[in-house]
């Protein structure tokens, strides 16, 4: 099965995928970087007002194939 | 592939002896080495038994790694326990006839069955053992709850580093570690279904493991850097697993 490289940032620290996981296609890798970004994000909550979540899949070849970013925009209303 | 064996170093006596709170007399370990088991063979990711079998037979890990599991309606799986050589999964059967759970190969694995006749015969000729086993039992108990508070309260980075410490000395426990090392061919979706996260999740802490030199999961091997590290980051206490005694220096 082929490998997909997943590099993380959790909004403090960005981790570079070297092992991979096996998908069967870029579009499991997707679901399987859809299905994992909530998961980082809820392990560490924002530090701050503002946070960027994301995934980044690679394939074997180095090439990025699909971004997820998720984004928290904290900010007092008075 | 079936056939019976005999021996007298099964790992689950010594389980059994590590676990007794007497030293079993010379009969007692006779009649747990004399119990008639049949060895049966399972690739990685085969069942063993299944979710409301009734078992007739109790059976105990010879080599390799077992998990309890448990899905969802929609095919989500749990694992809620491992076994290591020297446990026995489905001991819960002699009294509990239908199984609540199921029990599938994680390595290739090698268990010895006893039919639920004998274990009640040796229990019936040497009732101390029945303490023995009940504790054993009751260990598993206490598993489950520590399972329950690291799954359910502790981050992804913790509760990964909790497993390796728990399944390390488990494996120590029964003479499978040595030079901090210890075979552990778990995959990262295995390490997922136990800890219930993604297994992009579970590959990226390792990934943090590994840089802070805590350990390295390579090539089917568990190998510890800094075992106080990482019972720290584990926030692990052994006190649940009821050892009686550890060879990994705590």
């Amino acid at each position: 099965m082929p490998l997909f490289f997943f590099d993380t940032d959790d909004g403090r620290t960005f981790i570079r995928d070297e092992d991979g996981c096996e998908a069967s296609s870029p579009q499991v890798a997707r679901n399987l970087a859809l299905e994992a970004i909530l998961g980082i994000a809820n392990d560490h909550p924002p530090l701050l007002n503002h946070c960027v979540y994301s995934i980044d899949v690679r394939d074997e070849a180095g090439r990025r194939i699909y971004r997820a970013k998720v984004e928290v925009d904290g900010g007092w209303m008075s | 592939m079936r056939r019976t064996i005999e021996g007298s170093d099964y790992p689950f006596v010594r389980k059994i002896e590590s676990i007794a709170l007497f030293n079993l007399s010379a009969e007692e370990r006779a009649a747990l080495e004399a119990l008639p088991v049949q060895a049966t063979e399972y690739d990685a990711r085969q069942d063993v038994i299944t979710e409301h079998d009734r078992p007739s037979r109790c059976f105990t890990v010879l080599n390799g790694i077992a998990a309890a599991y448990k899905t969802t309606q929609e095919g989500r799986r749990q694992v809620v326990a491992y076994y290591v050589p020297g446990d026995m999964p489905d001991f819960q059967s002699l009294q509990l006839e239908v199984l609540d759970f199921s029990i599938g190969a994680v390595t290739p694995l090698r268990i010895g069955s006893v039919s639920h006749n004998a274990i009640r015969g040796m229990f019936n000729a040497y009732p101390r053992l029945v303490e023995a086993f009940w504790r054993a039992t009751l260990i598993e108990g206490s598993l489950a709850r520590e399972w329950m508070l690291n799954n359910g309260r502790r981050e992804a980075y913790p509760r990964l580093a909790h497993l390796f410490c728990e399944l390390f000395l488990r494996l120590d426990q029964v003479g499978l570690v040595s030079n901090w090392s210890c075979h552990l061919p778990l995959t990262q979706p295995e390490l997922a279904d136990a800890l219930g996260i993604t297994p992009v999740h579970v590959n990226r802490v390792l990934k943090e493991m590994r840089d802070a030199g805590l350990l390295t999961l390579k090539s089917g091997r568990l190998t510890i850097h800094d075992w106080d590290a990482l019972a720290t980051a584990g926030d692990f206490d052994p006190a649940y697993l009821h050892l009686r005694q550890t060879a990994v220096r705590q």
